[in-house]
C-alpha cells in the first residue's frame, strides 16, 4: 500500500537563478514500504515585459501556487503558461490559471488542449520548437523536444540568458522525508529547496528508481541508451547550468545527475528483463 | 489508407452516428457516450497520416438501477454527453466513475457529471500512486467535486449491483498509470488508450466496426498505436507482446472498447485487430503485420 499527501504548508519560493523561481511543494508518499518526498514543481520566468510559468503544479497545492504567484508577480499580470504536457501533475492548474490570470496565454505545443479546454481556445498560441519567446531585459525561452517524457509531445524549455532547463518528467528523483526512510537520517522542512549538491545525502539511482517504474512505465521496455543520446546532445548544445525538473530538487550538478538517472533507467530496465 | 466505410450488411448498428444520441452496444446494459473529433495535428494520439474522424468516448454500464461509467469524455463534448447520459440515467440513480486514466480525455466531464448526476464514488485502478493523480480528478476545476476515490488492484472485481461485476486489469501495455476493465456478462474488454487506431470517413457513421464494416489494415493500427505509444520506436522487450496475449488469453472478448477510435464488434474482429496489434509490439514494419 502507498499514500500520498500534499504537504500542508509547501516552502517558499526559492530564486534558483535572477528572476528564475522555484514554486510549488512536496508530495509526501510511502511507496513499497519507502516513505519519500516527492516534488511538484511549477517554475515563473519573469523578464522586463514578460513572464512565463512553466507547468502549472499539483491541483491540491493551487492555494499554495496561487499565493506564492501573487507574491512574485507583485501586481503584475502572468503573460504565458507553458506546460511541458498535459498530464495532471503538470497542467492540472490551468483552468485555474486562465481564469485567474485574464490576460494569461497557453503558448508552445497545444496539443490536445483544445479538447480539455474549448472555452479557451481564442487564448492559445502555437509556438514552434526553438523560436526564442522574448521576455525582455535578455530573458528568452526556446521550445524543445524532450527526450525523457511520457505523453509523445512533452516540450522541455531552456531560458537561455540563465542557462536553465526545464525538464517535465525527465531527471526526475525523490528525496527523503524529514523522518528518513529506513531509519536514515532525514532532513528539516527547509531542504524541499535544496539544490542537488546541497542535499545531505546526493541523488543516487535508488532515488531515481522509484519514480522511473511508476512515472515512465515504458522504461522496463526500452533500452534508454537511445535516449540517453538525445540527452547528451541536447546538454551538449545548450550546456545548462541548472536543471528543473518536475520532480526532484533542482539539479546543479547536471552531468553527474545525467549518470544517475540513466543508471537508474538500465537498473529498471534489467529489472524487467530479469523478472522473465 | 481509410478509416470504417459507410458499408452496412445489416445488423443493429445504424450509419447514422451518434450525434446527441448514446449507442446501444448490449440492450438495456451497455451504451457508448462521448462525440466525435476531426484528424489533425492538435490531437497528440492520432498519426497525421490520416484524416477522418475519431469517435472519443466513455461507456455506461446498467445493471437494474445501478450504473457504472467508464470514463467520462472530453470537455468539448460535454453538452452531448449530459444530454445522452440524461436520456440513460434516470434521476434517481448516482453512477458510479471508473477511470482508466487520469488523463482529460478520460475525465473531462466529472465534475460536470458529479454536478449534474450526483457521483459520491470515483474508482481508478492500483495503488494510490502519487505519480497518476486519479486522487486530484475532482480538483481541477473552478468548483472542486467531491467525492470518494476508491481504488480496486488489478485482478480484483468491482461491483456494479444486482450480483453484476467488472473484473479490473492492469494491462502490460500503458502509457501512463493504466486500468483495463472486463465485463463477463457483456464479453466487453474495456482498453482505454489502446486500440486506438481506427477512425471514421464520415462524421455521421456510428463509432461501431463490424468484420464487415471494417477497413483497416496493419500499416494503419501500426501508425496510430505508434503515435501514442512513441517509444515503440526504440527496440521493445519481446515481454510485452506476450504478457499481452496471456492476458487475451484469460477473457471471452466479443468485443473491445476503447476510449480513442470505434467499438470493435464481434469476436473475429477482435482477434484480427490483437493480432495487428501484438505484430507492432513485435516491432514488425510490414504492410501485413
Amino acid at each position: 500500500m502507498s499514500m500520498t499527501h500534499p504537504l500542508p504548508d509547501p516552502p517558499p519560493p526559492r530564486e534558483i537563478a535572477p528572476n528564475v523561481f522555484w514554486l510549488g511543494g512536496c508530495l509526501q508518499d510511502t511507496l513499497r514500504g519507502v516513505a519519500i518526498h516527492n516534488h511538484v514543481a511549477p517554475f515563473l520566468i519573469i523578464g522586463d515585459d514578460a513572464s512565463v510559468l512553466v507547468d502549472t503544479g499539483f491541483p491540491s497545492h493551487w492555494q499554495a501556487v496561487s499565493e506564492q504567484l501573487d507574491s512574485l508577480l507583485d501586481g503584475r499580470q502572468l503573460n504565458w503558461l507553458i506546460p511541458t504536457h498535459s498530464e495532471l501533475p503538470h497542467a492540472g492548474n490551468l483552468g485555474r490559471l486562465l481564469e485567474k490570470f485574464e490576460e494569461a496565454r497557453l503558448v508552445g505545443d497545444l496539443a490536445d488542449y483544445h479538447l480539455y479546454y474549448p472555452e479557451s481556445t481564442d487564448r492559445f498560441v502555437a509556438w514552434p520548437k526553438e523560436r526564442p519567446l522574448k521576455l525582455g531585459g535578455g530573458y528568452e525561452v526556446l521550445l524543445l523536444p524532450a527526450p525523457i517524457r511520457d505523453l509523445s509531445r512533452t516540450q522541455w524549455l531552456y531560458e537561455a540568458s540563465q542557462k536553465v532547463l526545464f525538464v517535465g518528467d525527465g531527471f526526475a528523483y525523490t528525496h527523503a522525508p524529514a523522518d528518513g526512510p529506513l531509519g536514515e537520517p532525514g532532513h528539516s522542512p527547509g531542504q524541499c529547496r535544496l539544490l542537488s549538491s546541497e542535499l545531505p545525502k546526493r541523488p543516487t539511482p535508488a532515488d531515481a528508481v522509484l519514480v522511473t517504474q511508476n512515472a515512465l512505465a515504458w522504461a522496463q521496455l526500452v533500452d534508454a541508451e537511445a535516449i540517453r543520446d538525445e540527452v547528451r546532445r541536447l546538454m551538449e548544445r545548450y550546456e545548462p547550468k541548472l536543471v528543473a525538473p518536475g520532480h526532484g530538487n533542482v539539479i546543479d550538478e547536471p552531468h553527474d545527475l545525467e549518470q544517475v538517472i540513466f543508471d537508474a533507467f538500465r537498473i529498471v530496465f534489467e529489472e524487467y528483463a530479469g523478472a522473465t | 489508407m481509410t478509416g470504417a466505410t459507410g458499408r452496412r450488411r445489416g445488423g443493429r448498428f445504424t450509419d447514422a452516428g451518434r450525434g446527441s444520441q448514446p449507442v446501444e452496444l448490449v440492450p438495456g446494459s451497455l451504451y457508448a457516450f462521448g462525440g466525435t473529433v476531426t484528424m489533425d495535428s492538435r490531437i497528440s494520439w492520432i498519426s497525421p497520416a490520416d484524416s477522418g474522424y475519431q469517435p472519443l468516448n466513455g461507456y455506461l454500464i446498467k445493471e437494474g438501477s445501478n450504473a457504472l461509467l467508464i470514463d467520462t469524455g472530453v470537455a468539448l463534448h460535454r453538452k452531448d454527453v449530459l444530454e445522452q447520459l440524461s436520456m440513460l440515467i434516470d434521476d434517481q440513480t448516482k453512477p458510479r466513475v471508473l477511470f482508466t486514466r487520469a488523463e482529460l480525455d478520460a475525465t473531462g466531464n466529472l465534475i460536470a457529471i458529479a454536478a449534474r448526476f450526483g457521483v459520491e464514488v470515483v474508482n481508478a485502478g492500483g495503488n494510490v500512486n502519487p505519480f497518476d493523480a486519479f486522487e486530484e480528478v475532482g480538483q481541477v476545476g473552478r468548483i472542486a467535486a467531491s467525492f470518494r476515490v476508491e481504488r480496486v488492484a488489478s485482478g480484483e472485481s468491482l461491483s456494479i449491483g444486482d450480483g453484476r461485476a467488472i473484473e479490473v486489469i492492469r494491462p502490460p501495455l500503458r502509457m501512463l498509470n493504466t486500468t483495463w476493465a472486463y465485463d463477463p456478462r457483456t464479453k466487453t474488454l474495456f482498453t482505454s488508450d489502446s486500440f486506438g487506431h481506427t477512425f471514421l470517413e464520415q462524421d455521421r457513421y456510428a463509432p461501431v466496426l463490424t468484420a464487415e464494416r471494417d477497413a483497416t489494415d496493419y500499416a494503419q493500427v501500426r501508425r496510430h498505436t505508434c503515435a501514442r505509444y512513441w517509444w515503440l520506436q526504440h527496440a521493445v522487450s519481446p515481454r510485452l507482446a506476450t504478457e499481452m496475449t496471456k492476458l487475451y488469453d484469460r477473457y471471452d472478448i466479443e468485443r473491445i472498447a476503447p476510449t480513442h477510435g470505434c467499438v470493435l464488434e464481434g469476436a473475429e474482429l477482435v482477434r484480427k485487430h490483437q493480432r495487428w496489434l501484438n505484430a507492432v509490439l513485435h516491432g514488425e514494419t510490414g504492410e501485413s503485420g
